[in-house]
Formats: C-alpha cells, structure tokens, sequence
C-alpha cells in the first residue's frame, strides 16, 4: 500500500487527498441527516395524521352535530308539537298543513348544504320535508327504520342506505339521523323526525388528504366499515374491518398489516358516539417522503463532489502543472542541456517565483557554464603556447650548439652544467603535468634558464636573484618567471661582455608575492611602453610581445583578477617587468 | 464450471418462459370463460340511457319509470349518474357505453352540438338511437329510431282552456307566474297559453312575475308582488308546479290562500295533487315523467320487427278537483 502510494503521482495523490477530505464528511453528514430526516418524518407523519384526522372528524362531526341540532330544534319546536297534536280527519287540512308547514321547513333548511333533508312524520298523518321530492307512497309506520325509532325512544344512527328513507330520491347513499317525537302534553308518540345526510357530504371529507395518501375509515359500533376514502379498495377494507372488528380500543399511531402493507393508524370516536374514524397511511408512504429527503441530499451530494472534484483537478492542475514544467527542466538540466527556459507562470505565487528563480538559475548557470568552458579553453591554449614556448626547437637547437661549443672547446665542466641545466630545465617544464609548483621549483627552473642563456651568450649578462627565504614555502603557477628573464634576455643585451645585469627578485608584499625582474637595456620610449602595456591586457594575438601576453593570461585566469602584472620602461634606463600574486601555500 | 452453469442458466430460463406461457394462458381462458357466463345470464337486449341532470324529482322519477319498465321486460339496463351537467361528460360517457356495446341508446342530450357528435358516435355502431326532449331541434329523422316527444305548446294551451272552462265567459284578469328564463320549455308553455287566450276575449294577462321553476323564488316574487303594489287578478297561472307552489305559499303567509283565486300550472308533482286536494289549487296539466313503459314498449315491438313511428307524443293528463284523489298515488 505505502508502495502503490510512494508510485502515485503528486497530482493523483493530491486528488485522492482533497477527495477524501472532501467526500466522507459528507457522506458522513448525508447519512446522518438523512436517519435524523428519516426518523422526523415519522414522527411527524404520526402528528400530520393524528392533525388531520381531527381536522376530518371536526367537519363530519359538525354534520353530525348540525342533524342533532335540527332534531332537537324540531322536538322543541311550539308549531311542531301543535302540529303533531291536531287532529287531521279532513284530509284537505292536512295536506294543507303539509304543504305549508313543508314550505318553512324548505325556507329554513334548504341553505344547510350538508342536509339532504329534515322530515317529520306525524302519527296523526302529517308529513312535512324540507326538500322538493315527493314523499314515498308507502306506509311509514311499517318500515324498519320506523319501528326502530319507536321502540328505541331516542336519537338513532342509520347506516348508510341506498335512496332515501322517505321521499322519492336518486339512487344514492344518505345517512340518517331519526327520533321518536314525544307529545310534551301528553307523554305519548306523536312522530317522528328524520334528518338525512348525503353520503357524498362525509366521503368527500375523506378524500381531503388523498394528495398525501393520507385515508380514513369510518366504522360502526361492530367495527364494520361504514365509509372509507375513495382510494381505498375492497381489500384494506376487508383487512381493516377484521381488526376493528376485534379491537374496541382506538388505535394510537399503531402499525398494522393490511393488504400486505404496513400502516400508521390513529383513531377517536366520532361525536354520535357509536362511530369512529381512523386515520391511515402507509408506511411506505412515509418512507417516500423520507427518500424523497434522501433523494434531494444524494443530488446536493452529487452536485456538490462533481463541483469539488471540478475544482480539485482545476486547483491541483494549477499546482501540478508549472511543478511538471519544472520537473521536466530539470530533467534537461540533469540530461545536460543547460539552455531551459520553462514558461513562466501568469500568478506570481511561490510556484510563480520558483519558475522565475529556476530560469535565472539556469540562465546563471548556462552563462557561468560558457565562462568556464571558455576559460577552460583559452587556459589550455595558454598553457600549450608555454610548453611550446619553453621546448622551443630554436632554443634546444642553440642550448645544444653551445654545448657542443663548449666540448671543442673543452670546456668540459662548463659543458657538463650546461647539459644538467638543460635537463633540470625541461624536468621543470613537465613539472609532472602540474599547474601549481612550489615557487621554489619556478626559481630553480629560472635559474637553471639563466645558466644556460648565460653560457650561450657567452656571460654577456649579469645576473642576481634576490629571493627571500619567506616566500618558498608558497605556490605559483609555473612558467611565470622564465619568459620574463627570456624577454629581458632579448630586450636588454646590447652585445658587450656583461653589460647588462639583469636582477630577479622575489619577494612577499602584504599577502602577495611579488615576481620583479629588471634589465639595465635600452628600455623603452613612453609611446612603445604605452603600446606594450595595452597588447598585453588587450589580450590581442599579435606575435610582439607575446612571451608577457600569456603570462597575463594565465595569471588572469588561474587568480581570477586577484594577480596583476605591471611594465615600467625608461629608455636607456631598462626595463621592470612585476608580477603580483596572492600567497598560497604550496602544500595545498 | 463457466458451462455447466450456463446450461442450468439456459434451462431455468426456459422453465420460467414455459411457465409463463402457461399462466397467460390461464388468464386467457379464464377472462373468456367469464365472458361466456356473462352472456348466458345477460338480458338479450342491452339499453343505456345517457342525461345530464338527474337533481329535481322530475328527473329522479323519469329514471326510476325508466329502470322499472327495462327490469319489468328483463332487458338490460345502463345508466351512470351525471357527475357533471356538461356536454362533455355526457359525450365520454356514451362513448364508454357504445364501447361496451348497446343494442339502443336512449338519450336526453345536454345541447344541440352535442346531439351532432353523439349521432356521430352513434352512427359508426349498430346501436339504435331513441332521443328525448329535444323534439324542438333539427335532426334527420333518418338518424334515430324514434323520438319520445313532450307537447310544451300544448300544455301551455291546456292550462286557458281549464281557465275557460272555469270562468266560462266572465272576465279573467291573469297573473302569469314565468318560468326560467331562456328556458324552451317555459317559452313553448307561455307562447302555447297566451296564444289560446287569444281565442276568449274575455280573458287578459293582468300581470306577470318571475319563477325561474324554483319555489322560493316564486314565493319572493310573489310576496313582493303583494307588498308592493299588486295587480288585480282572479286568475294564477305558473309554467311549472314549483312555481305554482312557491306562490300558494306567499299566500298562505299573505292570509289570502282560500282557494276562491284558481291557481292552474303544468308538470304534476305531487305536493301539487296535496295542494288541490286541500282546495287551494285548481289544476295541473301532467308532464309525465313516466316514460319508461311506453319506451320499453317500443323497443319490445321493434325487436320483434315493427319499426315504431318516428315521433311518439307522451300522453298528457289533467289533474284537478275531480280525478285528483285517484290519481294522487300515481303522482311522482
């Protein structure tokens, strides 16, 4: 794992990183608020339908409430009872009465929407409705619904029936309210009072909240169904009624199974007393308004990963973009090719800075690079001119000459130091490939120089060195001493035994070492030292002067300005030719 | 391994195809079987009836005639109740009974437009078409079998000859009782009576109030009439019952209902038998609503293959002081 992990790239690890960051909060939130969600609609679908089954059985029960209210309206009415008390043998009276006492009850009813019609049946033959329809052509004393109201004595619920008890109706439901009238004179029945209900008044109650799948069950006093919501079939019915049925108690936000399917149930009496109401709704109803919570923070979820991952590519491109530039150029800077430039960024963040720090650098170094190598360069050429310099054939050839000179003439011992001259001489020019030698060694090779251009041209010079003992111990680049004497050699003799003196001096000066060599010649006029001055530093290639141009050179680059080189002429005076440079031990 | 379970794949699936085959199969007989069953019980001849209100007791009493006589014959009979009074309600449900299948479709159409499309419908079955109230409309004979026709005209004319009859050639001042406005059926009973009374001179219109078919607004009407400055009449004619009542009430609330000023109006119902019977109405000129027999009566007469005449008259009746405690039961 730690592997696969160390082999990602900066960019995926990155992702992973502010994707985890980013997504198990949350998820972790979502599912959280989604069993919080999950739990709230529970509870409050449990209050929802409690709320709205009392809202339901308000209205129903204020349909129920106003049918009392008629009866007890009518059982107490002054003109009802005086009515009810005549004795109706003219029939023509009756109807009479029928018609008018029909025609204020029509007046003072017909505006109850709820009922379809109030009726009082008299004993003495009286029939009065608040309604348009004609009355049935039966005899009421003998229906069912008649007798029960006489025997019971008291208000009386009927079921749900088809067509109305006493008019000539449509063939629909009506539930109805009747009671016995009692003559308050005598004590004695004298009718009896009808109030009936459209069914359609109740049931559309019912259906109020099918929006919200929530129904209701309107059951009698034997827990059979009397009503239900339009959207409930047969089936739920059928398993509705097997519990109610058993169960007197009204539910309380209790779970049954009906049909296969959980639901929530509520119940209460209805005001009539034998009558309840029961609230429904199923479970899985609930639970789809709980998904549908799920579903809204699974889109937020979506929507909100979808626009962090957006961003994360988007802010993790920003970093790892101009970090790959910058890998790449470094890749070209590894693989050799110094000449990188990565593009630079817009932003002038860290990132920004280091692309610019990394251009300079490489910039720097591809400059730095060049300086070296041109130095390198023109070192190496330096130095072969040198070597070339010393194993001059001109010169072998003339060293040898003299040697061989000095043999006929037999001057043997001569001979013999001339010859170890030479040989120490060139063992100094090889120096062992060094580019550092002991100053010891440089004055040595001088002097052995010395020795043999004094043998060869035959003591027409006269030298001395003056070497202070401090200035052994430090390190010179060789070759640095033998082309000034040679040039005060050539410049200073004028053909005379020993007319010229030509004075090697080394000595420390603060912390530099100082190389000084001066000839008595004939020296130069100020416009020729003036010229003289200026081919040497001018670091142009002309064959004059040329021995002190590439000693110029050397000393410039191996003490990078810190070695300097000075000519000082007067004619017939001679020359002065110093070296400066800075003391370095030899050990080192 | 990957084999051996692709074969028992393959048989599962085989196994669950042949199983389901079997089971469409079932279902198919099964719904056929049930058909059959359905036929053999069914009546031989199948009636739907299409209207668009059946709220008054008028309407309730020509639907239950309607039911009674199709049931007394053991035809099958098809009536949905109205849940809108609309054109539209009625054209989805016809169509719905047309699917289902009819040999004859007794209809009272919401509108003139209305008859056009359900003729329409009509024509692509075999259904046979009855049409009732619409006896006013241009329609091709051609088009249906036959018509249940109701003389509005003459009602309107019955009413100024049981006038006539009462007052012979005194004179009769007249308060007219209107009925709803716009209504055809008013309108025809109002041109039939005021044309008749052109034939007695001794007769006039003294004074008309609004009805509108309804009670309560008649007894307003009335009651204002009184309160206000009244017209003299010793005559009351209403184009409906309802309206005849509602002023009999204002009346009776008046203290004027003593029977001596004859209130004659058309339709029948029964609190208007009641009213006679107590001798504070003089007439009315049954519209019956008991169509049922007599349509019934045709259908049997055209399965067995006499073509009815296209038009067919309602026959009317006139309830007053003499027949009215005979004919009360039969009142609707």
């Amino acid at each position: 794992m730690t592997r696969f992990l160390q082999h990602l790239r900066f960019r995926t690890k990155l992702i992973m990183i502010f994707g985890l960051v980013c997504v198990i909060p949350l998820s972790a939130e979502m599912i959280l608020s989604y069993r919080i969600s999950a739990q709230n609609t529970f509870g409050i679908t449990e209050e929802y339908t409690v709320t709205n089954m009392n809202v339901v059985c308000e209205e129903i029960d204020g349909i129920f409430k106003r049918a009392n209210a008629v009866c007890d309206e009518l059982e107490n009415s002054v003109n009802i009872q005086e009515y009810l008390r005549k004795d109706f043998s003219d029939t023509a009276e009756r109807y009479s009465y029928d018609l008018k006492v029909s025609m204020e009850l029509l007046n003072q009813y017909s505006s109850s929407q709820d009922i379809f019609g109030v009726y009082v049946l008299g004993k003495n033959g009286a029939q009065y409705k608040s309604n348009y329809n004609s009355f049935r052509i039966v005899n009421f004393a003998e229906q069912d619904w008649y007798e029960t109201l006489c025997q019971t004595g008291k208000s009386v619920w009927f079921l749900p029936h088809k067509g109305s008890y006493v008019v000539k109706s449509e063939m629909k439901n009506f539930v109805s309210l009747g009671k016995m009238l009692m003559d308050k004179a005598s004590g004695n029945m004298s009718g009896v009072v009808i109030v009936e209900i459209d069914e359609n008044m109740i049931t559309s109650l019912l259906d109020r909240y099918e929006g919200s799948r929530n129904g209701f069950f309107v059951v009698d006093e034997k827990g059979n169904v009397i009503f239900k919501s339009s959207f409930y079939d047969d089936g739920i019915q059928a398993d509705f009624q097997a519990i109610t049925a058993k169960e007197t108690d009204h539910a309380q936000n209790q779970y049954y199974r009906l049909c296969g399917k959980q639901y929530l149930v509520s119940g209460r009496e209805l005001s009539n007393g034998l009558w309840s109401i029961y609230s429904l709704i199923s479970v899985d109803q609930i639970n789809a308004t709980a998904s549908g919570t799920l579903l809204v923070n699974c889109m937020i979820l979506l929507c909100s990963v979808v626009l962090m991952l957006f961003l994360i590519f988007w802010a993790s491109a920003g970093i790892t973009r101009p970090i790959a530039r910058l890998s790449a150029g470094m890749q070209e800077i590894r693989s050799g090719n110094l000449n990188v430039s990565v593009k630079p960024e817009e932003t002038k963040d860290e990132i920004g800075l280091l692309i610019d720090d990394f251009n300079r650098m490489s910039a720097t170094m591809n400059e730095m690079n060049e300086k070296i190598y041109e130095k390198q360069r023109s070192l190496q050429k330096a130095e072969m001119k040198a070597l070339q310099a010393q194993i001059n054939p001109h010169f072998l050839y003339n060293s040898l000459d003299s040697v061989t000179w000095l043999l006929r003439l037999n001057k043997k011992e001569e001979a013999i130091t001339m010859v170890g001259a030479l040989s120490k001489l060139f063992k100094a020019v090889l120096s062992k490939g060094k580019e550092y030698i002991p100053i010891a060694d440089e004055i040595c090779h001088v002097e052995n120089y010395l020795l043999i251009q004094k043998i060869r041209y035959r003591n027409k010079f006269r030298y001395e060195m003056h070497v202070e003992d401090g200035v052994m111990q430090y390190r010179t680049v060789k070759l640095i001493l033998q082309p000034l004497v040679e040039n005060a050699i050539y410049h200073g003799i004028r053909g005379e035994v020993e007319s010229e003196e030509i004075i090697v001096s080394v000595y420390e000066r603060g912390a530099q070492i100082v190389f000084q060599v001066s000839d008595t010649g004939k020296g130069m006029e100020e416009a020729q030292l003036k010229m003289l001055r200026e081919n040497v530093k001018m670091l142009r290639e002309t064959t004059d002067s040329y021995g002190l141009k590439n000693i110029y050179e050397r000393i410039q680059i191996y003490y990078a300005g810190r070695a300097d080189m000075a000519i000082d002429s007067e004619p017939d005076r001679g020359t002065i030719i110093s070296i400066c440079i800075p003391k370095e031990n030899a050990g080192i | 391994m990957k084999v051996w379970m692709k074969r028992l794949l393959c048989a599962a699936a085989a196994a669950g195809i042949c199983a389901l085959a079997a089971l469409s199969q079932g279902a198919a007989g099964g719904t056929k079987q049930g058909g059959e069953r359905d036929e053999v019980t069914a009546a031989p001849v199948r009636i739907g009836f299409s209207e668009t209100d059946s709220s008054n007791p008028w309407r309730v009493a020509q639907q239950t005639s309607l039911i009674n006589a199709a049931a007394d014959r053991g035809f099958r009979f098809l009536f949905e109740e109205p849940k809108e009074r609309t054109a539209q309600w009625q054209l989805q449900n016809i169509r719905e009974m047309l699917d289902a299948g009819m040999d004859y479709l007794v209809v009272i159409p919401a509108s003139e437009t209305a008859l056009g499309e359900i003729i329409e419908m009509v024509k692509e079955t075999g259904t046979k078409l009855i049409l009732m109230e619409c006896s006013t409309w241009d329609v091709d004979p051609e088009d249906y079998l036959f018509m249940i026709c109701t003389d509005y005209y003459k009602e309107g004319q019955l009413c100024a000859q049981i006038l006539h009859s009462r007052y012979q050639e005194e004179p009769v001042s007249i308060l007219e009782v209107a009925g709803e406005e716009g209504s055809t059926v008013a309108g025809q009973r109002a041109a039939g009576f005021r044309d008749e009374i052109l034939k007695y001179p001794n007769m006039k219109i003294s004074g008309q109030i609004l009805g509108s078919f309804d009670r309560v607004t008649a007894q307003k009407s009335m009651e204002e009439m009184l309160a206000g400055e009244p017209y003299y009449y010793n005559a009351i004619v209403a184009y409906s019952d309802e309206d005849g009542l509602g002023v009999l009430q204002a009346l009776k609330v008046a203290g004027k209902a003593d029977g001596s000023v004859p209130i004659i109006s058309i339709n029948g119902v029964q609190d208007a038998l009641k009213a006679i019977i107590a001798g504070e109405y003089y007439a009315t000129v049954e519209s019956s609503p008991e169509v049922g027999p007599l349509i019934m009566q045709l259908i049997g007469s055209n399965e067995k293959g006499y073509a009815p005449a296209k038009q067919v008259f309602i026959p009317y009746n006139i309830f007053d002081r003499d027949n009215v405690l005979e004919q009360y039961k039969n009142a609707y």
